[in-house]
């Protein structure tokens, strides 16, 4: 069979390098002995070397606005030159996938296959291009093998490590070149040689995994009938882990698509500038609206971060956000009637909770006030080029209720895929909490007023019930603790759990939910401690 | 992340796909065979149908990217999606007894009752005036078909000759009112249906026919139930489910006084086809 010609393709924005690095290639003498046709999408200051074309087997062409690169261009090239390689110079304003595109045609894919893709960045613009062009890089570096830093010499070490980051957050697999020599590297022949390093088969991943469950489950049916007695035991306990994980998914999962999708209509539907003037301009009153809007939030403790973490891309002040995505778990109304029910006779309990609720959010939300964070906290980048939902790529493209719907639905589909491997995890931990820690374990501990606060502070984060249940466990540590010590139960369960902080962090910096954590906790005990004893004694 | 080879299905999209139809088969499944409340409370269902549906019909929304390949697939998300979703399905639900979780102890009594501020769950009687105007507004609606089984039950308990027969769907609402009213009840015939709970805590005659109670979801179970004292209770093998039929007394437990049924008589009885009882 004869060979395939082997296609490569470099991206970049005008002035990355492109071209330098094509004519670096040519010097390349395993390249000059190949017939090798370039095709050129745009023309730059620098041109392709002619003296280096001279006498080899190298072919140029250019597609500028006249002729596309299309299925029948590529075609002829593949006709008339019959090149063993295809060096593609892509124009950077152009869609890589749709490129690749032409590459998948059945009558292409036959002669040819697609290596390398490698992506050259010019350090100094690509923040710029980033912010401005954001999509359309996104999904280039999202599709590269190799990844070339230029002109980074000279730029500060934070600065570079950041932008490392952001490529690595984008595409995780791709091999990021950065020095002084980066150029030359990226011309090197390793990187350009046919199928270098081996390609994973998902496929085939996802075909053992199956066969591994299937050989389980057999094995476990074949035990049974045989009638193995601890074997017997074991799964009972599995079992009973199972029956509890699957419960936390099922009462979970409606909550937090209920999350992504009010989150998606945010993003798609309501523009950022007027969300943020729904918010009052005053601080002030920033927070009372925070908390009124939590109170109109019927929702649980899961739904809430994605809507929050939403609020923050969109340019609501974080510490708005804050206060709302704390206040709203604890004084929506589920929740309220949620404690009236567990206290019956008791009103003032739900009074109580909701208040020091309020406090704790008020508090934390003004910490954030006083020392705003600087950085970026929301995580996207590579989620937002994931989504493909056509509003986050560009959202020019949205056009019609239609369309609305339909970026909407998708947007909160890949949503709830980064948020939900978090909830998933988080219930894994939680239901082992449950099914192997017992609830009095907490009562044994027992101590004096502040270590009671404490032990049933770390109690709710812990054992993780779902803020609308987090009152009927409370009640079951009434008798062994104080009412101030149960109410910081109660206040922070829906606050901040196993779970939630999980959640946090799908959607929020790690640093950033550290920080929130760690401030969460100082202030909730600060604030239980006092205002508790005061209502102890008013009780 | 991994290089596909030039598959022409997007497996990306087909994941995607078969992750949001399979949780939504599963919640559908769940709820037509009623095995959901093995799960969660009942209250809880209307919110597992609009997932099933909203997962169903966001799957929908992906269809159109199946025929168009991807470079770039990165399976590991998906692996969080199916793992539990095989687990789902391979596994059946179990229905949880006493010896199934790490429980504390069952709940008897509740200290924090008010003595004058009674009952608020109770409907509009003659005692409960006080009771503040949201226990009849606002909560029966929300209760659905609960409510009137306790409406019904919550009369015949005003008849104070009548015996108190304590059904599942009312379990937690008597539980509650004999707690706070226990004066009131005290040498009233009580019929009540539970399973042997046991602590290390009780005396060689005590048990409490209990109830496991779910709030909201399997995780937070219960166990709760009135204490019962019966000469042969130390014959009872825990978790065996019995009819008890007995009389309210206030007893003296660990200095506290709490309302118990002092049994006549004890009979084995069948597990009733939900386990669980609701507090709401």
């Amino acid at each position: 069979m004869k060979m395939k010609t082997q296609v490569d393709i470099i991206t970049g924005f005008l002035g990355s390098g492109k071209t330098t690095v094509i004519n670096k290639l040519l010097e390349n003498e395993e390249i000059q002995s190949r017939r090798t046709f370039i095709i050129q999408c745009e023309m730059g200051e620098t041109a392709i070397d002619g003296s280096l074309l001279q006498g080899k087997a190298i072919d140029t062409g250019c597609v500028t606005r006249g002729n596309n690169m299309d299925v029948k261009y590529i075609l002829g090239i593949i006709k008339t030159c019959q090149p063993e390689r295809i060096i593609i110079e892509h124009n950077g304003t152009g869609s890589l996938e749709q490129l690749l595109e032409v590459f998948q045609h059945r009558s292409i894919h036959k002669y040819c296959i697609v290596n390398k893709i490698i992506h050259m960045i010019d350090a100094d613009t690509f923040e710029l291009f980033m912010s401005n062009m954001g999509g359309i890089l996104t999904e280039q570096i999202f599709n590269s093998d190799f990844i070339v830093i230029n002109n980074s010499c000279d730029m500060e070490k934070d600065r570079l490590k950041h932008m490392e980051r952001a490529l690595k957050a984008i595409n995780k697999s791709a091999v990021i070149i950065n020095n002084s020599e980066g150029v030359e590297l990226a011309a090197q022949k390793e990187i350009f040689s046919e199928g270098a390093g081996k390609p994973n088969k998902p496929l085939e991943t996802i075909t053992m995994i199956f066969l591994a469950f299937a050989a389980v489950y057999l094995a476990s049916i074949a035990l049974r009938t045989a009638g193995t007695g601890p074997v017997n035991i074991d799964l009972s306990r599995f079992q009973t882990l199972n029956t509890v994980f699957l419960s936390i998914l099922i009462q979970a999962f409606p909550f937090i698509l209920i999350g992504v999708l009010v989150s998606s209509v945010i993003q798609v539907i309501i523009p950022g500038e007027k969300l943020v003037s729904l918010f009052p301009r005053r601080t002030g009153l920033g927070f009372i609206a925070a908390i009124l809007a939590g109170f109109l939030f019927p929702v649980c403790d899961c739904s809430i971060v994605p809507v929050a973490a939403r609020l923050v891309k969109k340019g609501v002040p974080l510490h708005t956000a804050v206060t709302f995505m704390l206040a709203a778990p604890l004084v929506n109304p589920l929740s309220i009637a949620s404690t009236l029910y567990a206290f019956p006779g008791q009103p003032s309990i739900a009074v109580y909770r909701v208040f020091l609720g309020v406090a704790v959010a008020l508090a934390v939300g003004v910490t954030f006030w006083f020392f705003p964070e600087e950085r970026k906290i929301t995580i996207d980048g590579y989620a937002n080029y994931s989504c493909r939902c056509g509003y986050c790529m560009d959202n020019t493209a949205i056009t019609g209720p239609k369309g609305k719907v339909e970026a909407v639905f998708r947007h909160a589909g890949a949503e709830f895929f980064q948020v939900g491997r978090f909830l998933i995890i988080g219930a894994l931990l939680s239901s082992i909490v449950q099914v192997m820690v017992p609830k009095n374990i907490f009562s044994d501990l027992g101590g004096g007023y502040v270590v009671s606060l404490l032990i049933m502070m770390l109690a709710a984060f812990v054992l993780s019930v779902c803020s609308t249940s987090d009152a009927f466990i409370g009640r079951t540590f009434i008798n062994q603790f104080p009412i101030g010590a149960v109410m910081g139960f109660m206040v922070l369960g829906p606050m901040l759990d196993i779970k939630n902080f999980l959640v946090l962090l799908g959607n929020f910096s790690k640093r950033f939910v550290f920080k929130l954590v760690f401030v969460l906790f100082v202030l909730a005990f600060i604030i239980l401690l006092f205002l508790t004893t005061i209502i102890t004694v008013i009780l | 992340m991994v290089n596909s080879p030039w598959v022409r299905i997007n497996l990306d999209a087909l994941l995607r796909i078969a992750v949001l139809s399979g949780f939504a088969l599963f919640f559908f499944i769940l709820v037509q065979n009623g095995r959901i409340l093995l799960y969660v409370n009942p209250r809880i269902v209307p919110y597992v149908k609009f997932g099933s549906l909203v997962m169903a019909v966001t799957a929908l929304f992906f269809i159109k990217d199946v025929f168009k390949p991807k470079r770039k697939i990165n399976i590991t998300p998906y692996l969080f999606f199916l793992i539990p979703l095989l687990f789902a399905f391979l596994l059946p639900a179990k229905s949880l007894d006493s010896t199934a979780m790490a429980f504390g102890d069952v709940e008897i009594t509740s200290r924090n009752a008010n003595a004058g501020n009674s009952g608020a769950v109770v409907l509009q009687n003659s005692e409960t005036t006080d009771t503040p105007d949201y226990s009849a507004s606002d909560f029966t609606d929300s209760t659905d078909s609960d409510s009137t089984a306790i409406e019904e039950d919550g009369t015949a308990g005003l008849d104070p000759a009548a015996p108190v027969i304590v059904n599942d769907a009312d379990f937690v609402y008597w539980l509650q009112e004999i707690n706070y009213n226990m004066e009131k009840y005290e040498g009233r015939e009580v019929e009540v249906t539970g399973f042997v709970f046991k602590s290390k805590e009780f005396s060689h005659n005590e048990f409490v026919p209990a109830r496991l109670m779910m709030a909201c979801c399997t995780a937070d179970l219960q166990p709760v139930g009135l204490l019962c004292r019966y000469d042969k209770a130390a014959e009872l093998p825990q978790d065996t489910w019995l009819k008890v039929t007995g009389i309210i007394k206030a007893v003296d437990y660990k200095g506290e006084k709490i309302p118990a049924i002092i049994a006549a008589k004890v009979e084995e009885a069948k597990k009733p086809d939900n386990e669980y009882v609701y507090p709401y």
